[in-house]
């Protein structure tokens, strides 16, 4: 049979006004005029022909007109008219030819005002379409069908159609398909051997489930025709992470705990950040180099998730430890995982003078009182000591009173250990000390007072 | 230091307060380089200093003093990890011991089999019995009339030991445990053990305390005046209230 049979003859010659047109063939041109037969293929398949317009002259030529007209021809690529081909120079350009038909297919190849006829033949052959926006595309042997971006551990289907375009009863008893892991499925919906009557077609699925990010392919083998399954697989993304910190109210000078929550199982495994960052509350105050986390101790720790958990891992433990330091001011916990940078502020507020340790004890003839703790807004302004009797009544003169203000702004301004202190107190006795059985001290800062227990000497 | 201007009168005596502020010190530890390294802070804010002293072979501290036993060297530092006193000592390891109060007390050099004592701020040896002391001591502890305590560890559990200074012989000894424990003696004569996952304090009453421990531990090692470091990871702090249990911040290499 033949389609738009061909319908003129020029003659023999290969020149086209000063352009001369040939076939590319193996590496090699072979003149093109008058009437071309670029081969045999299946109905379905592709024939790439490749052409080439020499300008064998001295002066420049014009290629104006190119175009092709016949069924299942194309031009492929062609080049933007008009076009100047420089004395001795050449351009090239590709009719390709498919048909999802069997038979005699011819075309006219026009080339300025000469004109080549093109003639071509498809076999009957199984054609394969896959489904895409506008309809069922051909798929030619040989060619890729991409299947996109698929975050591992999901799926993409895509529909394909094999079509009997023949006048005879075809039989497919070969559907194969490689294996990348197992990311690949199907075919799905047919079941072979199966038997094809003229024009009748079979609808199938093929499946893209990848297990590992990256990129995939494919060989699907029809009978003794392959095409490629292209995909790339991606790693789904990380759930939203939360701080959470312990339960109460965080406040100076704790050892604390904080977990990682995910919004929702994580689909994927990874690392992720947190950081700690602390903006003291108090003039003059940089830094307190006490809060840190524990283990790994610093202000910044890594954490993993794994694939289905909802709470980060902290080496082995679901929780990371932090000190909150001795300084008033805010904490900021950053955790950073995948595209997610969640932060997390925790106000340390300022509060009365914390003693961790009192101690009253005899020294030569006098009495010393030792006073270790922290004052998380670094403003102590005096402390009272009240030395007691052995009937704990308060011995003369009663309470005294030290102004400690300006000792203690001296002693942070110098001091690198946020607002800790040890203060040591000497107190001379003429007399007989013994008489003194106790003493009670309370330190003020500008938020309160601290009294200690009542300390025996 | 400074001076303020406080009276305490008694007995019609005026009198005047002189405080001074400083960084509180806890104590010091031993990290796992063999590094000795002030612990300042205070409870549940704790910070790891600087190394003092590197090539640690044994340490103990006080809070107010510091035993470092060095390969060939003894050291006593003062609560700065200043040196005040070095001593040439035997090879390998060394058991230490401190008064209420935490002046040094006792050093046990094991691979010798020397024990020695301070007296007056001197260092002295002091005979014992071939038999007193030994390998299998673990902890030692000053005891009041001149004596001191030992435990010893064997396949049949921890014995504490009642050793006279005075003559060198063993006084007395008590099965305190049924196994192979770390242990340490405080100065006041408390024992303290690892039981698995939990803390074993046994009072001078016998009376027994166990304190479940957030992580397994492997050694207990004086760490200042209150404290204890629990495998160098957790600070365990004894006072008649209670025991408390804090996290040391890690020690990077």
């Amino acid at each position: 049979m033949i389609r738009r049979a061909g319908w003129l003859l020029l003659a023999p010659c290969c020149v086209l006004a000063q352009l001369q047109l040939a076939l590319v063939e193996a590496g090699s041109e072979r003149p093109a005029a008058g009437l071309l037969d670029l081969g045999t293929t299946d109905a379905g398949d592709v024939i790439d022909a490749r052409f080439r317009l020499r300008n064998p002259g001295s002066a420049p030529a014009t290629l104006r007109v190119l175009s092709v007209a016949g069924s299942g021809f194309t031009l492929s690529g062609p080049p933007i008219l008009p076009l100047t081909v420089a004395a001795g120079h050449w351009t090239s350009f590709t009719v390709r030819f498919q048909s999802a038909t069997y038979g005699l297919f011819a075309a006219s190849l026009t080339v300025n005002t000469e004109t080549v006829l093109l003639y071509t033949r498809a076999r009957p052959a199984l054609v394969l379409y896959v489904d895409e926006a506008r309809g069922f595309r051909i798929v030619p042997a040989g060619s890729a069908v991409g299947f996109g971006s698929v975050e591992r551990g999901s799926a993409l289907s895509r529909r394909f159609r094999l079509e009997n375009p023949g006048p005879t009863t075809m039989r497919l008893a070969n559907m194969t398909m490689t294996m990348n892991g197992a990311s690949w499925r199907g075919p799905a919906g047919l079941e072979l051997p199966l038997t094809l009557a003229p024009q009748e077609s079979v609808i199938f699925e093929l499946t893209f489930a990848p297990q590992f990010a990256g990129p995939h392919q494919s060989i699907l083998t029809v009978e003794n025709r392959n095409y490629w399954l292209v995909a790339a697989a991606v790693e789904p993304p990380f759930p939203r992470p939360q701080v959470v910190l312990g339960p109460g109210t965080l406040a100076s000078g704790q050892q604390a705990r904080l977990t990682v929550r995910l919004a929702s199982p994580s689909r994927r495994a990874g690392s992720g950040q947190l950081r700690l960052q602390f903006t003291p509350g108090v003039p003059g105050a940089w830094d307190d180099p006490a809060i840190r986390f524990l283990s790994p101790a610093g202000r910044v720790v890594t954490f993993t998730v794994e694939e289905g958990a909802d709470t980060a891992r902290f080496g082995e433990r679901e929780e990371v430890e932090f000190q909150t330091g001795s300084t008033a001011g805010t904490l900021a916990f950053t955790v950073a995982l995948g595209e997610h940078v969640e932060p997390v502020l925790a106000p340390l507020a300022p509060r009365p003078v914390v003693i961790d340790s009192a101690q009253a004890s005899r020294a030569g003839g006098g009495l010393e009182v030792r006073l270790t703790g922290f004052d998380n807004s670094r403003s102590v302004s005096q402390a009272v000591f009240t030395f007691l009797d052995a009937g704990d009544r308060p011995v003369e003169p009663g309470p005294i009173r030290v102004d400690l203000a300006a000792e203690f702004r001296r002693y942070f301004e110098t001091s690198t250990l946020g607002g800790v202190f040890a203060m040591r107190a000497v107190f001379p006795v003429t007399g007989d000390a013994s008489r003194i059985a106790a003493v009670e001290a309370e330190m003020t800062n500008s938020i309160g007072t601290t009294r200690t227990e009542r300390l025996r000497f | 230091m400074f001076r303020l201007v406080a009276s305490l009168l008694l007995c019609a005596a005026a009198t005047a307060a002189q405080p001074s502020l400083g960084p509180p010190s806890l104590g010091c530890l031993r990290d796992e380089q063999n590094r000795l390294r002030p612990v300042l802070g205070v409870a549940a804010n704790f910070m790891v200093g600087e190394p003092w002293q590197a090539g640690v072979v044994a340490a103990a501290c006080s809070g107010r003093f510091a035993l470092v036993k060095l390969s060939g060297a003894l050291l006593l530092l003062d609560e700065s990890g200043l040196p005040l006193a070095r001593w040439d000592a035997p090879a390998g390891p060394a058991l230490f011991a401190f008064a209420a109060g935490g002046d040094p007390s006792l050093v046990w050099f094991p691979r010798a089999a020397a024990l020695y004592r301070w007296r007056g701020g001197l260092i002295e040896p002091v005979a014992v019995q071939a038999d007193a002391l030994g390998p299998d001591v673990t902890a030692i502890a000053p005891a009041a009339g001149d004596r001191m305590m030992a435990i010893m560890s064997g396949p049949d559990g921890l014995w504490l030991r009642s050793i006279s200074l005075a003559t060198g012989q063993v006084e007395w000894e008590e099965r305190v445990h049924p196994r192979a424990a770390p242990a340490l003696l405080r100065p006041d004569g408390t024992l303290l053990l690892l039981d698995n996952a939990e803390l074993v304090v046994r009072g001078g009453d016998s009376a027994e305390r166990r304190i479940p421990l957030p992580f397994p531990a492997s050694a207990l090692e004086p760490l200042g005046e209150e404290w204890v470091a629990v495998g160098r990871v957790l600070a365990l702090r004894l006072r008649d209230q209670g025991a408390e249990i804090y996290r040391l911040p890690e020690v990077g290499p």
